[in-house]
């Protein structure tokens, strides 16, 4: 439907059929509704979209309530930088050891909290605590306390015996299974392989029936394109 | 076989058929054990107590075994076939034992229940590794070594391996051949004490050569550490327990059945045990305590025999 504009102009209107003859007589509502004009555009117009729609950056819908510590010009109110030499030694042997992050690791809250328990670092392998990089960490910070060694000394003689200690979890893990196997048993497949498994039987069978029909289009086409040619 | 046997038997006095298995270092030590490794009742424990029920048991099972002439024939001839394991121990009665344990093993081979023979090739294995075992190590012991029963904070100590040393001369073949497949003798010792150390029931960890056959001469293939279980031998050509296993386990459609035929036929392979250690728990238990095994198993490394062990390479070779 097209949009009504002529209620407003109604005025407008009336004083040119007025002028022209066509009206003789004014309408009793002509000076009413000459001293006060609808001053209101009755027609609905789409919002003006103040955002560029091909540019579009998302606005934050938070507001920043910390004060950039650089913009503070006097030190004393200036956030601490907390330096902690375990950061570093954890970083060292991560970057020595990046595949010690794809051990499966426990992620329940406070499960890999070494302070949980109270532990002593006189050897590397604990009892309460799962065996990863931390405990290279403190290791290398009781060996430093406890032993008088300098830093990079206590950190290879930890890191040994991490290694130590890794390679024998390690063959106690295969030789269990080893030994199991022996005695008879059998290791079905996981979850994970049974769900693969399962997938792969609907794939085959999709395969199997895609092929069919690739091959009945190619041949539909084929017999087409002879038609075509006989006819010719 | 690889199963244990839990039938008891009852000990009956007869005449015996069997000789004496005895190890020479070892014969007057009944009442002294091993310096530095076993006491006296410990030594009893491993050796003479579980040598004594082999032989007793063995006895009773070959007079009412089926095959009881074929097993015995293995005793009563003279002249010996020497089998498949390789024996530089000069011995004759281990020879004989393993040629029990090949016979045994045939006759077991297609036979679908549990029978006197398995029995027999069960009790003949053990016997044979127990006296393997016993006779790579030292008799003398090693006078450095403390026999003691730790407490349970022994479980999370770590024993660094290093600066390891045998007592082979430096061109000798086996340390060579050590070397060249393990790196170095630490790292072999780590993976001997690891693996042993892993076992959780009664078994063995052994150091094995395999050698590739032909024309009668024996190629090198590389030294390997082995774990066996209960009754088993690290032998190629006893493979009755595993074949048995593996025949259910087709029967059950979950294999082809291809891999076992080439695998039974396979005989162009040699398996040269060099060293067996003992890792079962009755080995440890009454000097060592339930957390001593780790250093009953440093001991051992200790008062390993390597020229006996080093005797152990065939001349063929």
């Amino acid at each position: 439907m097209k949009i009504q504009q002529n209620a407003i102009n109604i005025l407008e209107r009336t004083s040119n059929f007025l002028k022209s003859g066509v009206i003789k007589q004014q309408p009793a509502w002509y000076k009413v509704v000459g001293s006060i004009p609808p001053q209101v555009d009755l027609t609905r117009k789409a919002a003006v979209n103040q955002q560029n729609t091909t540019n579009f950056v998302s606005q934050p819908s938070t507001f920043k309530t910390r004060v950039n510590p650089r913009t503070i010009k006097n030190k004393l109110y200036r956030s601490q930088k907390l330096e902690f030499v375990e950061d570093e030694l954890r970083a060292l042997f991560y970057d020595q050891h990046p595949w010690e992050r794809a051990n499966p690791k426990l992620v329940v809250e406070n499960a890999n909290d070494i302070e949980l328990f109270k532990l002593d670092w006189s050897n590397i392998r604990q009892l309460t605590k799962p065996f990863d990089g931390e405990n290279v960490v403190q290791r290398t910070l009781y060996l430093v306390q406890n032993e008088n060694l300098s830093i990079l000394e206590a950190y290879d003689k930890a890191r040994f015996e991490y290694y130590q200690v890794k390679m024998q979890l390690e063959a106690e893990d295969s030789i269990s299974k080893e030994e199991a196997t022996m005695y008879g048993a059998q290791f079905k497949e996981s979850a994970l392989e049974y769900g693969f498994q399962k997938e792969q039987e609907v794939i085959d069978q999709w395969k199997e029936e895609a092929e069919q029909q690739t091959e009945l289009l190619q041949n539909k086409a084929a017999g087409v394109n002879n038609l075509e040619k006989d006819s010719t | 076989m690889l199963r244990a046997s839990c039938k008891v038997f009852t000990r009956r006095q007869s005449t015996s058929l069997l000789p004496q298995f005895k190890i020479k270092d070892l014969e007057f030590l009944r009442d002294k054990g091993i310096t530095g490794l076993y006491s006296s009742k410990g030594l009893n424990n491993v050796w003479y107590d579980k040598a004594d029920y082999c032989r007793e048991n063995l006895n009773q099972l070959l007079q009412q075994s089926v095959n009881k002439n074929a097993l015995l024939s293995c005793f009563l001839n003279k002249s010996l076939d020497k089998g498949s394991i390789h024996l530089s121990d000069t011995s004759d009665s281990i020879d004989r034992l393993n040629q029990l344990i090949s016979t045994a093993a045939q006759s077991c081979e297609g036979s679908e229940s549990f029978t006197v023979d398995h029995e027999i090739y069960n009790l003949s294995t053990q016997l044979y590794n127990h006296h393997f075992a016993m006779s790579s190590l030292n008799s003398g012991g090693n006078e450095s070594n403390r026999v003691y029963k730790p407490d349970a904070s022994e479980l999370l100590k770590t024993h660094p391996n290093t600066d390891v040393s045998i007592s082979l001369s430096h061109d000798a073949q086996l340390l060579k051949q050590i070397k060249s497949s393990f790196g170095s003798l630490e790292q072999l010792k780590t993976l001997l004490i690891n693996s042993s150390l892993a076992i959780k029931g009664n078994g063995f960890t052994w150091l094995i050569a395999l050698f590739s056959k032909s024309d009668s001469k024996l190629f090198l293939d590389d030294l390997y550490v082995v774990n066996s279980y209960n009754n088993g031998t690290p032998s190629d050509r006893l493979k009755n327990g595993q074949l048995d296993d593996f025949r259910a386990f087709i029967k059950e459609g979950n294999s082809n059945s291809e891999f076992v035929k080439d695998y039974h036929q396979n005989d162009s392979f040699d398996f040269v045990p060099l060293l067996a250690i003992n890792a079962s728990p009755y080995a440890y238990l009454s000097d060592y305590g339930v957390f001593g095994k780790r250093v009953y198993l440093e001991n051992v490394w200790n008062c390993i025999n390597w020229p006996t062990v080093a005797s152990r390479w065939p001349k063929e070779a």
